[in-house]
């Protein structure tokens, strides 16, 4: 009989999958592929020895500015709003519940641009709202609002579906403790819900701001594209494959950067979100 | 406000959709154990108690305060104090600490009620209560660095340094292994010492060493 010695600095066997058929694993790589391969074109293609010239022109980095700003201003929105809305919307129990969660996914499933237009019709100079408004000389339509506006529309729906599933899936029995404590329905949000809703709040705040930065159809119908005040990114990348195709790939790999960043940032954390 | 009458817990409640009828009354300082099989009704009662389930009809007092009055099922209550206000803790066999905060912190959240003012008050009264519940040096542990039974005196610690009026244990050593509960019902039964409790338990152990009174409550079919 032969014993097996116990072998240091050897990774323990990983225990093995139960159902993935070979062809699956075929299909999946060529998904991986299928991912990773526009990426790998777009830094083929770049040159980079014209690079910092393209990135550092007047109107690359107004656009860069711009959106930058915008998308934070949306986000920091998104949040202020998101986060009663989802509470509103997974803790009680009010005729039309279900009706109101559909209407927050709308922005979610129409076109950008329809988006774009139904925001005109309400906060354009001659919309519903944007009439009274223009009346108290306020015009949202074609200034750097309007692009915030239509970033904060098209976004909030991913805050609220993503805080909505945590606080559902969390349930309330901290909070209903917090209330056995003496603690006020004010102050257990603040001491409790909200810090056990942070890591929903760092995905909700992911994927807001990665809307709120590639947001286009909105923007151009909405906001117009005005350097400086209205044209973001996306419309700067749109305009410049015109003019300038080489600008155009330049200005894709910052956003890509940028996007990477955020992830990064987000998703690569200790796995303990309370310690 | 000493009188008999206004001293202790009644409680007098019906839930028609569980099928749930009780009442009964504790006098203040005693333990009552709360039995019945499964679904006669008594996480139901201790809920209506807390705050967080209103009854169709039913009126329950503590210690001279009408925690609610719901004399119709189509009605609004007379009178509903929200949970917050009743002074009524709670303890189940999940400890729910909250797990954002150390041990310490835990003791320290329901001290506002205790009228413990001043954080290094506040601070050296949860420090007290580490020592008392045999967790000394464990303060600035989070809930997950700490055992099943540890977390479970911390527990009790957070509810009793809140100062309730009426603790409600629900089931609170149903949670922990053989080795770690009959150490927390020792310290259960010291620590609730001139308390007004309703334990709700299936175990024999429970009752023998904690309570005073026993209510069965008997299924409505």
């Amino acid at each position: 009989m032969t014993i097996t010695k116990p072998v240091n600095n050897v990774r323990p066997r990983p225990t093995l999958s139960a159902g993935i058929p070979s062809s699956a694993i075929v299909v999946a790589v060529l998904a991986g592929a299928f991912f990773v391969l526009p990426f790998i074109a777009l830094l083929a293609g770049i040159t980079w020895s014209d690079l910092p010239e393209l990135l550092t022109s007047r109107s690359a980095l107004d656009a860069l500015w711009l959106s930058l700003r915008t998308a934070s201003a949306a986000t920091a929105i998104c949040i202020v709003f998101g986060v009663p809305l989802a509470l509103v919307l997974a803790r009680s129990n009010f005729p039309g519940r279900t009706l109101m969660r559909s209407v927050v996914l709308v922005p979610l499933v129409i076109p950008p641009v329809v988006a774009g237009i139904v925001l005109t019709e309400a906060f354009g100079r001659r919309g519903l709202i944007g009439e009274q408004l223009s009346a108290l000389g306020i015009d949202i339509a074609f200034t750097t609002a309007a692009v915030v506006l239509a970033q904060t529309f098209v976004s909030l729906p991913f805050m609220v579906t993503t805080l909505e599933s945590h606080l559902a899936s969390s349930g309330e029995h901290y909070e209903r403790v917090a209330l056995s404590l003496g603690s006020s329905k004010w102050r257990t949000f603040w001491t409790v819900t909200l810090p056990l809703l942070r890591p929903g709040l760092v995905s909700g705040v992911v994927l807001t701001f990665a809307r709120a930065l590639g947001e286009f159809g909105a923007t151009i119908t909405f906001a117009g594209s005005l350097q400086g005040t209205t044209r973001t990114m996306p419309l700067e990348i749109y305009l410049a494959r015109e003019a300038d195709p080489d600008a155009a790939v330049a200005l894709s790999l910052v956003l890509i950067l940028i996007a990477v960043l955020v992830i990064a940032v987000a998703y690569f954390r200790p796995k303990h979100p309370h310690r | 406000m000493t009188s008999m009458q206004h001293s202790g817990l009644t409680v007098d409640i019906t839930v028609a959709q569980r099928k749930v009828n009780v009442a009964f009354s504790v006098p203040h300082g005693e333990v009552l154990a709360l039995v019945g099989p499964n679904g006669s009704g008594k996480t139901t009662t201790l809920m209506a108690l807390a705050g967080w389930l209103m009854p169709d009809v039913g009126k329950a007092k503590l210690d001279g305060t009408v925690l609610f009055d719901c004399p119709d099922p189509t009605r609004k209550p007379h009178k509903w104090l929200p949970a917050h206000q009743r002074g009524i803790g709670y303890l189940s066999q999940d400890h729910h600490l909250f797990p954002h905060l150390s041990a310490v912190d835990n003791i320290m959240y329901g001290m506002d009620r205790a009228d413990i003012t001043g954080r290094r008050a506040r601070r050296a009264k949860a420090e007290e209560w580490l020592d008392r519940i045999g967790l000394a040096g464990y303060g600035k542990r989070k809930p997950h660095q700490l055992s099943g039974g540890q977390a479970q005196r911390v527990a009790i610690a957070r509810v009793l340094a809140s100062g309730p009026r009426l603790v409600l244990l629900d089931e609170p050593l149903a949670a922990l292994d053989v080795k770690a509960a009959p150490a927390i019902r020792n310290l259960l039964t010291e620590v609730l010492r001139d308390l007004t409790v309703i334990l709700v338990t299936h175990h024999q152990d429970d009752i023998v060493a904690l309570a005073d009174e026993v209510y069965h409550i008997i299924p409505q079919r």
